[in-house]
């Protein structure tokens, strides 16, 4: 997986990758930080291998194999790029923004001309270099440009300035090098490289100088005898378990650890017991296993070996940064691990001054500083069936120990610090950061002292790396987030402004999903409102039930066919009373806006002379409101009579319209009834289309009579005996005021018509509305509609007339609706029973709730329209899914058996509910 | 122009309803959400400012938490700086006065119909009828429902300890290290003095300026306990504390104090449903302390309480009610009594009913149909 994208760098690399699949890759979760590190520390620990390899004398190869599988770790991290260096080099591209620039730049300038890339590498990171600034100072690193050139990274040979300690400080170097692009076109990347590593490898090299570094030739022979296996610091009881000792696995599996060098350790610093090899992660581990029965033995073995017991105080080994170990990889040698070790040992330990405080810094940082435990709470006790403790798990870290110790040291650590800064309290400090200043007296003195201090940059590096990584992580949280709202936010300005920016908004283009509560304009300039479902049922239902073109047609042709046959019945009647009269010929009038060939004659009447017997015809009902739905067959006119309508008249109309009716139209015959009892006359077309025309005689007189008088019966006895049924008239006379009413409210309110006639139609459908009687029905619309004071929509305009008779308009104990067409305050909706009342509430309710949730065209009973096809998103589909899917038996009140008489068939969709329950 | 004229015509419409169900089935009434714009959040130049940081302002309170979308929210916001131009809510215009940008649209609610506010368009046919035998029934009733004064002392001697362990753990957390306290708010019906009889349950919500984990809500709550035993040690046999999701609750024999825990606000994006308490009850808890500040600030009017218990008294007798949550209560307590055109209280008979005539017209799910 690491090595994907090699090139000749990394092919010198590649020889050395062997052993390296073990190397933890824990340090990277993720992102371009971790690279950084796990290559930082990759070159300090290469660095490091050297020294103490160089400390050693030992030139055995065993030693660079780890070095150089130090030195391949990092090439693991470099996935994408095609050196290791520009691999590096890209990890560090995105990351450098974050760290100050550091100033080692011109050091480097000097020395290495064949880097264009010095920049680059500037703007690498502070820690690395600081790392880096150290070499330079030290290193006179032309003297080995000329030496080593040549000395390609895959050039390994057995020299000792050759290839391991080369390509290890090669790829330290590359590494820290933000190489940018222009790596790639550097000659061989590895030579130069190469160049570079000299100045490090003499550096390394300078260590093994110092005097006190020596190691210590004393090794005391080894006791054969005693069958003592080096590796795994045992001792075998004979030659045979020794032999099977060391073909054993374990053993194997030690020596080519050995071999491969140290473990990394992924805890920072930590301790090291040379002894046993034996790393603790703190001082209270170490102390721990300096008690332990293990390292008693170890320590009692060695003594009866007569072999150096090296002191009990722990070795601080930096994270990866391991010495002894790789010196104990060289077994091989003349000299025996445990001299070797030793002389790691004192080499670290017998140092200057300035070494041992940071040694002694390094300790206490170990020791946490006394920190404060924290999340005790949250260290779960595992109790065994006796209820005692058997071990403690951390539900923040997700970890177990048995130990109370470890759960002390635990709760101190850093890892679980953290955890608790991320779960439980963001304000707990958990670093113990070094203060600026104090960093940077730190560099200081870093670069005033020598490698050996590794450890302690490093640690320092990771703690602030650790840190920022879990910053980061947020950040990029946040990041990523603020950029996919102001991608959406841009997205739906296109959409908006598709032809640019601003200007005067436009209408909403169709491709963009209605906004759910769309007012859709801005204060200033009102946009419609977008239809709505509600909306686009309404009106397909309503062009469902308004009158065919031919419907209405044949309906105006009889109706106006009446009406001109009426007015030659008139005229008729007229002249046959002239003669009595003095011939003289009354006016008529023709207040309905119908054909105009009556208004030819009437130019020759006379103005004066008694009145005639028919004054006029006039429309009324739903002919005159214009509520005719499909199907209507019946329609009313109404013929004002200059007196009492008698049934005399009636029985003279009846006789002579049907001449008159032949006059008007030849061709259609028709059939003509007297009702007497209904004051009317009714004219039916004989053909396919039966339409009936109700002709209602009455006279004004009737009502002003009751008006004045106040006493009707007194009146009603000087009429003539055959005077037409009272009610009747009157009735026909109200309808006149209702037309007229009608035309002067209803009329100019928008939606009000359309949702009469819906309402219309839903009471013929529907038995439970039949009581409600039209008048009162439209005079409810009106009133509701005009109350709202804003233009509805058809959809809202009927919702909310279903809203008023859910809340109790119509229920006793509400005002009422005052009938305007009456002197006397009378209650339109009088005439329905208090049981009729709480039906049609009850209905009403059923059917808010049915158009609140969005099933309109039950209300309306149709089917439902599937939403405009541009509309048709994922949201838009989804819903309509559950629109039918929860069509029926989910009405948990509405049809609580009061809609039991309602028959099943038409009105089955608004009761679909009820009958599934 | 008719819109500008039809709020006129609704001065206050501080609430809208709308329903978070999708779908239209109707047992869609459970997830009913009301939304109301909320004072001081709502036009803070933060929340604008938030919002353009990608931070989602929190401009409404929903009950029913559910997700809304950004339109929704705007919507809401832009209403609510439409009436601030009105005044009575007067607060900062943004820049650019009464234009804004493309995303500042007007919300203008349909509200439903509400025969208080079109009285005028229907003249009585008949004189009203007599309703002071109604209205002595419901006071009544709101007489019956009250708590008696010793159960008031009961919950007040609780809450008033609670409160004080409470301080003094603000002030001197000592050992206690589970967690820390950033405020406590006495909340809920106990606050606003709707309190019913034969429920003495008072609300507390705590604000920990650490993340509410289960553990540390536990703990909280043992602590608590333990400090009030140590201050009423006659107590101890008849206190308890149980933990739930919300938080935890103590009661001795005559009355029950529920601690809601809840964060700070920056700490709600940090949490992790695995470890801590949910967010949705940590932001309902919150929204809780939103409410009683509203509360105190614009329904302190004595009819509102009565109308308000009477209420939670149907709400607690009828099944259908029951999805109406307090503070859904509280606002149509609120709305039936002052938003009426002459602005005086509607006497208590008239509200109650117009409760639930508004209820009846769809008030609640006034906006669904709209809503797709």
């Amino acid at each position: 997986m690491y090595w994907s994208g090699l090139s000749a760098a990394a092919n010198a690399a590649a020889a050395y990758q062997t052993g390296q699949t073990g190397y933890p890759v824990g340090h990277t979760p993720t992102g371009t930080y971790t690279t950084q590190r796990a290559a930082g520390s990759t070159y300090d620990t290469g660095y490091q291998t050297a020294a103490a390899a160089a400390a050693t004398h030992s030139t055995a190869a065993g030693t660079y194999p780890s070095a150089a599988a130090s030195a391949t770790y990092d090439y693991g991290y470099g996935r994408t790029t095609q050196t290791a260096a520009a691999a590096a080099a890209a990890a560090y591209d995105s990351s450098k923004t974050y760290y100050a620039q550091p100033s080692s730049a011109t050091a480097y300038t000097g020395a290495d001309t064949h880097y264009h890339n010095k920049a680059a590498y500037t703007s690498a990171s502070a820690y690395t270099t600081t790392s880096r600034q150290t070499t330079p100072v030290v290193t006179p690193k032309t003297s080995y440009t000329g030496t080593y050139p040549g000395a390609a990274a895959a050039a390994a040979t057995a020299t000792y300035n050759t290839s391991p300690y080369a390509v290890q400080t090669t790829t330290a170097n590359k590494t820290a090098l933000p190489v940018y692009m222009q790596q790639t076109s550097q000659p061989p990347a590895a030579a130069v490289a190469a160049v570079k590593t000299a100045g490090n490898t003499w550096q390394t090299f300078k260590k093994p100088q110092v005097p006190g570094k020596t190691p210590k030739p004393k090794a005391p022979p080894k006791p054969q005898q005693l069958h003592y296996c080096d590796v795994c610091k045992i001792s075998c009881a004979g030659p045979q378990t020794y032999r099977e000792h060391l073909e054993g696995q374990k053993h194997k599996k030690k020596e080519a650890a050995a071999k491969a060098g140290p473990t990394p350790s992924r805890h920072g610093a930590s301790l090291r017991c040379e002894l046993c090899d034996v790393t603790c992660t703190g001082a209270d581990a170490y102390a721990a296993h300096i008690r332990g029965a293990k390292h008693q033995k170890v320590v009692k073995l060695h003594q009866k070996l007569g072999k150096p017991i090296p002191s009990t105080d722990p070795v601080v080994v930096g994270g990866t940064t391991k010495t002894s170990t790789t010196t104990a990889g060289a077994t091989e040698g003349a000299k025996t691990t445990t001299s070797g070790t030793t002389a790691a040992l004192t080499s670290l330990l017998m140092t200057t001054d300035v070494k041992k405080e940071d040694l002694k810094d390094d300790l206490l940082d170990l020791k946490e500083k006394d920190v404060e435990p924290v999340g005790q709470v949250y260290i779960e006790e595992i109790k065994n069936e006796e209820g005692k403790v058997i071990s403690f798990n951390c539900k923040l870290c997700e970890c177990r120990f048995n130990d109370p110790n470890a759960k002390e040291m635990h709760m101190k650590g850093r890892r679980h610090r953290l955890q608790y800064k991320k779960k439980v309290n963001p304000e707990l400090v958990v670093e113990v950061k070094p203060s600026l200043r104090q960093r940077k007296l730190q560099e200081e003195k870093l670069r005033r002292q020598q490698p050996d201090l590794h450890q302690l940059r490093e640690e320092m590096w990771r703690r602030r790396e650790e840190e920022r990584l879990l910053e980061e992580e947020e950040r990029w949280y946040w990041e990523e987030r603020r950029r996919y709202e102001e991608e959406c936010e841009y997205l739906d300005w296109c959409r908006r402004y598709p032809r640019g920016p601003p200007g005067p908004p436009p209408m909403m283009p169709p491709g963009m999903p209605r906004p759910p509560f769309m007012p859709g304009m801005p204060p200033m300039m009102p946009m419609r409102r977008p239809d709505s479902s509600d909306d686009r049922h309404v009106l397909a239902k309503h062009a469902e039930i308004y009158p065919k073109e031919e419907e209405l047609g044949a309906i105006q042709k009889i109706v106006s066919n009446t009406e001109k046959a009426l007015k030659m019945v008139s005229d008729y009647l007229a002249e046959v009373d002239a003669p009595k009269e003095q011939q003289i010929k009354p006016k008529t009038k023709k207040e309905e806006e119908s054909k105009g060939e009556d208004e030819k004659k009437d130019g020759e009447k006379k103005e004066d002379g008694p009145p005639r017997m028919l004054k006029g015809v006039m429309r009324v009902g739903i002919l005159a409101k214009g509520l005719l739905l499909r199907g209507d067959t019946s329609v009313q006119l109404v013929v004002l009579c200059g007196d009492k309508p008698t049934r005399t008249l009636l029985d003279r109309v009846a006789d002579n319209l049907p001449k008159q009716l032949a006059v008007v139209a030849p061709e259609d015959k028709y059939d003509i009834q007297r009702v007497v009892e209904e004051a009317a006359l009714v004219v039916q077309n004989i053909g396919e289309q039966r339409i009936c025309v109700n002709v209602t005689l009455t006279s004004p007189i009737m009502r002003e009579q009751l008006l004045h008088d106040g006493d009707s019966q007194v009146t009603a006895v000087k009429d003539p005996p055959d005077v037409l049924d009272k009610q009747k008239c009157l009735d026909a006379l109200a309808a006149l005021r209702h037309a007229k009413w009608f035309q002067a409210r209803a009329n100019g309110l928008q939606s009000c018509v359309m949702v009469i006639r819906i309402l219309r139609d839903l009471c013929q459908r529907l038995p439970t509305w039949g009581p409600l009687n039209s008048w009162a029905m439209e005079l409810m619309c009106e009133k509701v509609i005009a109350s709202a004071g804003q233009h509805l929509s058809p959809g809202d305009a009927l919702r909310r007339v279903f809203e008023a008779l859910a809340s109790g308009l119509l229920l006793p104990g509400s005002p009422g609706l005052l009938d305007p067409c009456e002197k006397d305050p009378i209650d339109a909706a009088s005439p329905l029973s208090a049981q009729e009342r709480e039906d049609i509430t009850a209905s009403a309710q059923h059917a808010l709730r049915l158009i609140a949730f969005r099933q309109i065209h039950k209300v309306l009973g149709m089917d439902p329209i599937p939403p405009p096809k541009f509309q048709r998103g994922g949201r838009f589909t989804r819903k309509r899914r559950r629109d039918n899917s929860t069509g029926e038996g989910n009405d948990s009140e509405g049809g609580d058996g009061k809609k039991d008489k309602k028959e099943d068939g038409e009105d089955s969709k608004m009761d679909t509910d009820k009958e599934s329950k | 122009m008719p819109r500008r004229s039809s709020r006129r015509c609704f001065p206050q419409a501080p609430w809208s309803v709308y329903s978070s169900s999708s779908s239209c089935d109707l047992v869609g009434h459970s997830t009913i959400i009301l939304r109301f714009p909320v004072p001081h959040e709502s036009q803070s130049p933060q929340a604008r400012a938030g919002r353009s940081q990608g931070q989602r302002p929190q401009l409404w309170i929903s009950l029913h938490c559910t997700k809304i979308n950004r339109k929704q929210q705007e919507m809401v916001m832009t209403r609510g700086r439409g009436r601030g131009m009105r005044g009575g809510m007067m607060r900062p215009m943004g820049p650019g006065g009464p234009h804004f940008g493309p995303k500042m649209k007007q919300f203008v609610p349909r509200l439903p119909f509400d025969m208080v506010l079109c009285e005028s368009a229907f003249p009585r046919v008949k004189a009203a009828p007599d309703e002071s035998a109604f209205t002595q029934a419901l006071l009544k009733r709101n007489a019956d429902l009250s708590p008696t004064a010793a159960e008031q002392a009961a919950v007040l001697n609780l809450v008033t300890k609670i409160q004080t362990v409470m301080d003094n753990l603000i002030v001197d957390p000592g050992t206690f290290d589970a967690c820390q306290i950033e405020e406590v708010r006495q909340v809920g019906s106990y606050k606003k003095g709707t309190m019913m009889t034969g429920h003495n349950v008072a609300d507390i919500v705590v604000i920990l300026k650490t993340l509410p984990t289960k553990e540390a809500v536990e703990a909280l709550g043992k602590k608590v306990c333990d400090d009030l035993r140590i201050l009423e040690p006659q107590e101890v046999l008849v206190l308890t504390m149980l933990p739930n999701d919300r938080g935890f609750e103590i009661s001795n024999s005559e009355a029950t104090v529920r601690v809601l825990v809840t964060t700070i606000h920056q700490n709600l994006r940090k949490l992790d449903p695995e470890l801590h308490l949910d967010q949705k009850i940590l932001q309902s808890h919150l929204a809780a302390i939103r409410h009683s500040r509203w509360f105190e600030e614009n329904a302190h009017h004595s009819t509102i309480k009565v109308l308000i218990r009477l209420l939670r008294d149907l709400r607690g007798r009828f099944e259908g009610f029951e999805p109406l949550s307090p503070w859904m209560l509280d606002l149509l307590a609120h709305y039936a009594i002052l938003n009426n055109p002459s602005r005086q209280a509607l006497p208590i008979n008239s509200a109650f009913r117009r409760c639930l005539q508004l209820l009846a017209a769809g008030t609640l799910p006034a906006w669904v149909s709209r809503n797709q």
